[in-house]
């Protein structure tokens, strides 16, 4: 009956409303963690997504049903469309990239022209014309061993590109080289399995910030979310764990039946825990990566690039200190506009500006503010998403022991499921874990 | 539009009333819920039959979603 009750509904979420007793402990003073909405700094009632930017559809089916539970507009958001791409040191519009003659200028070979210049795909699509054959295979996207495929978690992907035909230009393009091809293929298998394209280009946000989410959550969470109580010790006992934090001022310790650990796994494996992990639990808590990086925002006065002949400011740029650039919240009610921008941490917004004013391909811009939320500086989540796979013939250490529970720690977050595309992992593995804990 | 007799709405309403106390609780407490603009804090009971204690590290997302 819970099964029939709870899925699809969300089983994380239902957690609290079955009555069991929660509290959230969260080091810093917000919640939300890398769900964050910027409103400060942005005149007209602009706002802008500094964390998580989107969400698909198919894909994120429990984040969809939240967006239902609570009511939350969603927006299409159009960041992927009529976008700019610069290859080979040149601007391409996603219709030039389709175009047999551009393409075959790269030194693609015939077969990956006529793949590439079909309508709807996109410049990301390449690598399913070599891959395509292997995915079938896999049956169960959370399981990627055993069907035939466990040898090539040490061959590079390339292997395989090259193995099917890749001409030169598409292997220089698709790159692969120090890629576990088993790793690969198990990711794009878990797409084709939810209907995903590669890079989807249409996308989703939540109508004034995607910390919408986060936000009606906590509204309906109350006084159990403890801001600003970083924990300290965690003792992993066989009848309970409890857990030491810090508030205002003073070391307290609560105890519990069992502990959710949503923290990143770089901040939480400086917590102590006794007794030690096994080690091959503390191996995969030790040496998961992660990538990261910094969210520029930009206000301008005017959509100046409407009078540089673009229809869109969906640029992507080959500049080391801003890599793409877009326009969110087109909806509100305003001349002005705010563009969000990616780069590396270290750069300040101002450099950010400068490097888009050199690789801007108009004439002039009307950009008035430059603000940057660099997730490298920051003390609590200092890391984005883990990166998309663990080290080439390593996929038997982290997989499936990332998502397994040690004693009664459990294991959620953007890290803990079998993508690592963030609010998706992380509604996944968090809804994992509520009915693993609710079962037990 | 007839009139109702002081006797028969008294036998009404106390029959109603009655009705109304012997519905069972999850019933009347659904009926109470579709009225409130915010979740319920216990709407079932735990699978285990058993609440438990839970601590989440974190107010990710997932953190969030974890309670």
């Amino acid at each position: 009956m819970l099964q029939a009750r709870v899925l699809p509904a969300c089983c994380a979420y239902e957690l609290m409303k079955l009555g069991h007793e929660v509290t959230v402990l969260e080091a810093s003073g917000r919640h939300g963690g890398h769900v964050f909405t910027i409103r400060d700094g942005l005149s007209d009632g602009l706002y802008a997504d500094g964390g998580a930017e989107l969400f698909t559809k198919p894909g994120y089916e429990r984040y969809w049903e939240y967006t239902r539970e609570f009511n939350l507009p969603v927006l299409p958001y159009p960041c992927r469309h009529d976008m700019l791409r610069h290859v080979n040191d040149k601007f391409f519009t996603d219709d030039q990239l389709r175009d047999p003659q551009i393409l075959k200028s790269f030194g693609l070979n015939d077969k990956e022209v006529k793949h590439m210049s079909q309508p709807g795909h996109t410049w990301w699509d390449l690598k399913y014309l070599y891959m395509q054959p292997y995915l079938d295979k896999f049956k169960d996207e959370y399981q990627p061993f055993g069907i035939g495929y466990d040898h090539l978690d040490t061959t590079p992907i390339a292997e395989i590109y090259k193995k099917e035909g890749a001409s030169p230009a598409a292997l220089r393009h698709l790159g692969g080289e120090k890629s576990s091809a088993l790793q690969e293929l198990w990711g794009a298998a878990i797409l084709k399995k939810r209907g995903i394209k590669a890079i989807p280009t249409d996308v989703y946000r939540l109508k004034g910030g995607n910390q919408g989410l986060p936000d009606a959550f906590a509204k309906r969470l109350g006084a159990r979310i403890k801001l600003n109580c970083p924990i300290r010790s965690i003792r992993n006992e066989k009848d309970h764990v409890a857990v030491t934090y810090r508030q205002f001022g003073e070391d307290k310790e609560i105890k519990a039946d069992f502990l959710a650990n949503c923290i990143p796994l770089p901040v939480f494996r400086k917590i102590p825990v006794t007794p030690a992990f096994s080690p091959e639990k503390q191996y995969v808590i030790d040496n998961v990566q992660y990538d990261t990086y910094a969210h520029f925002i930009f206000q301008a006065s005017s959509k100046f690039w409407i009078d540089d002949g673009f229809k869109t400011i969906n640029m992507q740029f080959g500049h080391p200190d801003i890599y793409e650039i877009w326009q969110m919240a087109e909806e509100v009610d305003t001349h002005r506009v705010v563009l969000l921008a990616t780069g590396p941490g270290g750069v300040s917004p101002e450099r950010a500006l400068a490097g888009f004013r050199a690789a801007y391909p108009g004439k002039k811009d009307t950009i008035e503010q430059a603000l940057v939320k660099d997730w490298t500086r920051d003390p609590f989540a200092p890391n984005c998403e883990r990166l998309r796979h663990y080290p080439m013939g390593e996929l038997k250490k982290f997989w499936p022991l990332i998502m397994e529970p040690a004693g009664r720690i459990h294991f959620a977050g953007s890290y803990a499921d079998n993508l690592n595309w963030g609010q998706e992992a992380a509604t996944r593995s968090a809804n994992r874990v509520a009915k693993e804990i609710d079962m037990a | 539009m007839a009139q109702l007799k002081r006797r028969q709405f008294l036998k009404n309403t106390i029959v109603s009333g009655l009705g109304a106390s012997l519905m069972a609780p999850e019933l009347q407490a659904k009926e109470s819920l579709d009225q409130q603009s915010v979740e319920p804090e216990t709407r079932y009971a735990p699978q285990s039959g058993k609440s438990k204690r839970v601590i989440v590290a974190g107010a990710g997302i997932a953190g969030l979603l974890c309670v």
